[in-house]
């Protein structure tokens, strides 16, 4: 008997999914349902099911991260409201995949195709799941936590103009206040984006997006207007570089 | 760009010269006509000596007038150095003794303070004029550059309005209960045309009231309370008084879906939401609480919506507004947001 898994985190749709299921394919064996994608997981290594079909948006993990761990012979369904990368991707690899609100003759043409090709094509599927799932940019700073009185601020980094660090504080300056947080330069430069921000010296990383100008001392450093703001900045020789281009 | 610019500045210093040299000839003139010195001529090369080495200190030394706080002492002084140079050269040029003019004969020294003020106030009425027009010029920049950045705000949240899976998931959901749970199917549709309808309304670029912006809230979260079912608890307390308080739309919503999204549909177990509304002196206060998993992981991007409501606010009402993300002590994010409660 064929066997097959839900996994969605919305109850009412894994549930009426199981309906359609029930109805286009009586035979059909539903081992279980997963709610989350850790949930999924476990399910899937337990009952090892010829066919698995994963919602992409779930807690915990989503559904490519759940298909990459899915042993060779379950077959997998992606199911998903929309979203358009990955559904480009199904289609170019002729992946399976139903799209909500699941229509039942969709479904229909979806386990014929299996019942016609029960093994899963593991080798296209693992090279596509790596296309869609590495591509996810290195973790970078995104928050920076303020202290405030006994409050904790949450200032995204996209607002920041500036940081400008003494030797034990960093200020951060956004476009209405000043604040200080505890990292140091270094561990700012490591953490944030290179391509928005730039250390233009030894105290001082720039949101470059906030830079209205940049002009040449006689020096041959460079002096920074920022945006909104009356201050200027000064690059140190060894960061001028940055600017010769622009 | 450059370029240009330091053409019209060698322009401004040739301008300059020249106005100089005229202004020099009719010191000459006049003082001849009236009879207070010996001969034209050496009137006339005093009178440049003194004009053109006064103008050539503030070609040289302008640019340190701009880091000086006071608009008058930097003129006076180089004013006074100009002076000084011009008087010692004419001393050369006409008598062979430098300091002439400063010892036997004060007639120069006095014309030349007389004309120096003179000179100095015509110069500084015209380069606070020009001041002014460049402030104008600035100030008439930043608010068309505000302006434009009004308008892509108001076209990424037109465009951010109603999210494609957010859409197709509910339909998804609208479908799975038409025949297990009519009633909710139909209460579902009824939310979903709510937002459609409030967010056509927002195209057409109505104003909108507290309390319309909370409905449209509380469609949403009923619609993501049927998705996600017993994760997600919500709570709207807000004083019936403060409902007709006129509300810029998409400020409040946008903070709710990134409770939802990012705080509470994030964590696995689920968690709870709290809109809250208030007045403090001056200021409405709207809080949006969520126990959801703060800005841990997994919340790249959602810079972009609170991004939106700042740029919005700050077109909105300048610096009188505010939105501050708290992490609350025992998890989850408090978004507040702070507008004067009397509309400007």
């Amino acid at each position: 008997m064929t066997t097959a898994v839900i996994a969605d985190d919305e109850v009412n749709l894994a549930r009426h999914l199981q309906a359609q299921l029930a109805h286009v394919w009586p035979d059909l064996d539903i081992a279980g349902v997963a709610h989350n994608g850790v949930e999924a997981l476990s399910l899937i290594s337990r009952t090892a099911p010829d066919i698995a079909f994963l919602d992409i948006r779930m807690p915990g993990l989503t559904g490519l991260e759940v298909a990459r761990s899915v042993p060779a012979g379950t077959r997998v369904v992606f199911v998903t409201a929309y979203d358009q990368y990955a559904i480009d991707a199904f289609a170019a690899a002729a992946t399976d995949y139903l799209l909500k609100p699941v229509s039942e003759e969709r479904l229909r043409s979806c386990i014929d195709r299996f019942r016609e090709h029960p093994l899963p094509g593991t080798d296209q599927l693992s090279a596509l799941l790596d296309r869609l799932t590495v591509q996810k940019p290195v973790e970078r700073l995104q928050w920076l936590r303020v202290g405030h009185g006994d409050t904790t601020r949450l200032v995204s980094v996209d607002e920041v103009l500036y940081f400008q660090s003494d030797s034990k504080y960093t200020t951060v300056v956004t476009a209405d206040r000043e604040q200080v947080v505890r990292l140091s330069i270094k561990d700012l430069e490591d953490q944030l984006d290179p391509e928005h921000f730039w250390r233009v010296h030894r105290g001082t990383i720039v949101n470059v997006r906030a830079i209205d100008e940049a002009r040449r001392d006689l020096r041959g450093r460079y002096v920074l207007k920022i945006r909104g703001r009356r201050d200027e900045l000064r690059t140190s020789e060894a960061y001028a570089h940055l600017f010769r281009h622009m | 760009m450059s370029k240009g610019l330091r053409s019209s500045r060698w322009s401004e210093i040739a301008g300059s010269y020249l106005w100089t040299s005229l202004f020099c000839a009719a010191i000459a003139v006049l003082l001849t006509f009236v009879g207070m010195t010996e001969t034209f001529r050496e009137t006339l090369v005093i009178s440049f000596c003194i004009g053109l080495s006064i103008n050539t200190a503030f070609v040289l030394l302008s640019d340190m007038l701009r880091a000086w706080e006071s608009w008058y002492l930097g003129p006076i002084i180089i004013t006074a150095l100009g002076l000084a140079f011009g008087l010692t050269i004419a001393g050369i040029t006409v008598l062979g003794q430098p300091w002439f003019f400063f010892s036997s004969n004060y007639s120069s020294l006095t014309a030349g303070i007389f004309f120096g003020v003179v000179g100095f106030l015509m110069f500084s009425t015209r380069e606070q004029l020009l001041q002014a027009r460049t402030q104008l010029a600035e100030a008439e920049a930043a608010r068309a550059a505000q302006e434009r950045r009004n308008l892509e705000t108001e076209l990424r949240l037109l465009q951010a309005q109603i999210e494609p899976h957010f859409l197709f998931n509910t339909l998804g959901n609208i479908s799975s209960l038409i025949r297990s749970n009519p009633d909710g199917a139909e209460a579902t549709l009824q939310n979903l045309s709510r937002l459609l309808r409030a967010s056509l309304k927002r195209t057409r670029g109505e104003t909108a009231t507290l309390g319309e912006e909370l409905e449209i809230v509380t469609a949403y979260l009923d619609i993501q309370k049927v998705r996600m079912g017993d994760r997600l608890e919500t709570a709207v307390i807000v004083p019936d008084y403060l409902k007709s308080l006129p509300l810029p739309p998409l400020l409040l919503q946008p903070l709710v879906e990134n409770a939802v999204v990012h705080g509470i549909d994030a964590k696995i177990e689920g968690g709870r939401i709290g809109v809250e509304a208030g007045i403090e002196g001056e200021q409405v206060i709207i809080r949006v609480v969520d126990t959801g998993g703060g800005f841990g992981s997994g919340t790249q991007g959602s810079g972009v919506g609170l991004r939106n409501v700042r740029e919005r606010l700050s077109g909105l009402y300048g610096n009188k507004a505010a939105l501050d993300l708290i992490e609350n002590p025992g998890g989850g994010i408090t978004a507040e947001l702070r507008l004067p409660a009397v509309a400007s």
